[in-house]
């Protein structure tokens, strides 16, 4: 959460350009990443993050500070962007066909090859998993994201998703072990 | 190593800055144009019309209470006249010479013409009038008699009561 959020988003739904430039800065590196992990192309995701703003900034004025973060909204906008995507269109290549080459273009400015490897597993293993599973996973551990705004952004309790995750996590290291 | 680590090694994930910067000056300068601006006018016209509208009507209800209040003033002045043929005094002298009383001891009860009354209406609504035609008939002698009475015949029956207003009317009831 950015110093002052509350008053930059009610700016930025006042219409103010500059103020959701700054929610866009601080953002959308994360937006980015968590798309760039479901769909594993990096043009995808830069294309459905550019989405994600573009329908953001065309209806903050409908944003509606309900006690709800908007991180989490953006994220809902972001999972929704995703399945369209995958409505409309399968993706073209899986990460098993990524290699060293298409690892530098996802983007992943990683100098170690242990950890460059690591980190190719890692995304593979979500890549298996369930769509909520995956969701959960990266909100809280990648984007440290609270159980709450995970819960307002999945659309699910707070209970439900401390469930999933322990789920989520089991099933991933057993993913991870294979 | 723990999942959780592994998962967070996934934060070095981040966007080219180069597509990041033109991204940002696209969905900025771009939705200013298009949405956010008519969204803007829209508005502005609304505010505007919103206060013309207001001033329109502001402006018409004061001249017409100008026109209503002036009118009145207007014609005082204009026709004094008017106002000076109309004598007060004489109005109020002539209203109090009117006799408005009403000599209660003037009212008579007219039993003939409430009977008369009542066989018209029955006839008409009633399915069986006969029987209340003969009633009628009957409490019809009776009124004559009765009338007779308060006519002051000293040669009436002395086996037979008086016949008053409350009798007629219980006769009626029945």
């Amino acid at each position: 959460m950015i110093d002052g959020e509350i008053k930059i988003i009610e700016n930025a739904v006042r219409g103010k350009a500059s103020a959701f430039g700054l929610l866009y800065d601080h953002y959308q590196p994360k937006i980015y990443r968590f798309v760039l992990i479901k769909v594993g192309r990096r043009e995808d995701a830069e294309d459905l993050t550019h989405q994600v703003f573009i329908n953001a900034w065309q209806n903050i004025s409908n944003y509606k500070d309900l006690g709800f973060p908007f991180s989490s909204w953006l994220y809902r906008i972001a999972r929704n962007q995703v399945i369209d995507r995958y409505r409309t269109k399968k993706p073209e290549i899986s990460l098993d066909e990524v290699n060293e080459e298409s690892f530098a273009a996802l983007g992943i400015n990683e100098e170690n090859i242990d950890d460059k490897i690591q980190i190719e597993l890692v995304m593979k293993a979500l890549k298996e998993l369930k769509e909520d599973y995956q969701d959960i996973l990266v909100m809280r551990f990648v984007e440290d994201l609270s159980v709450r705004e995970t819960a307002v952004a999945v659309g699910k309790s707070e209970g439900a998703v401390k469930l999933m995750q322990h789920r989520a996590i089991k099933e991933l290291k057993k993913k991870l072990n294979n | 190593m723990e999942t959780t680590e592994l998962l967070k090694k996934l934060k070095n994930i981040k966007p080219d800055t180069d597509y990041s910067r033109k991204s940002r000056m696209v969905i900025l300068s771009n939705d200013l144009k298009e949405s956010r601006l008519p969204v803007l006018s829209f508005s502005f016209r609304q505010i505007a019309t919103g206060v013309l509208h207001s001033g329109w009507s502001m402006a018409l209800t004061a001249v017409f209470l100008l026109l209503a209040i002036g009118s009145f003033s207007i014609l005082k002045i204009l026709t004094p006249a008017t106002t000076a043929v109309v004598d007060i005094t004489g109005l109020r002298a002539e209203a109090q010479a009117i006799d408005a009383r009403i000599e209660l001891t003037n009212i008579v009860y007219n039993p003939s013409a409430d009977i008369e009354n009542k066989t018209s209406t029955s006839s008409i609504t009633t399915p069986n009038a006969e029987p209340q035609k003969a009633t009628a008939r009957r409490t019809d002698d009776e009124a004559q008699q009765n009338a007779a009475d308060v006519a002051g015949s000293a040669k009436s029956a002395p086996e037979q009561p008086a016949f008053g207003i409350d009798s007629a009317l219980d006769i009626l009831s029945r």
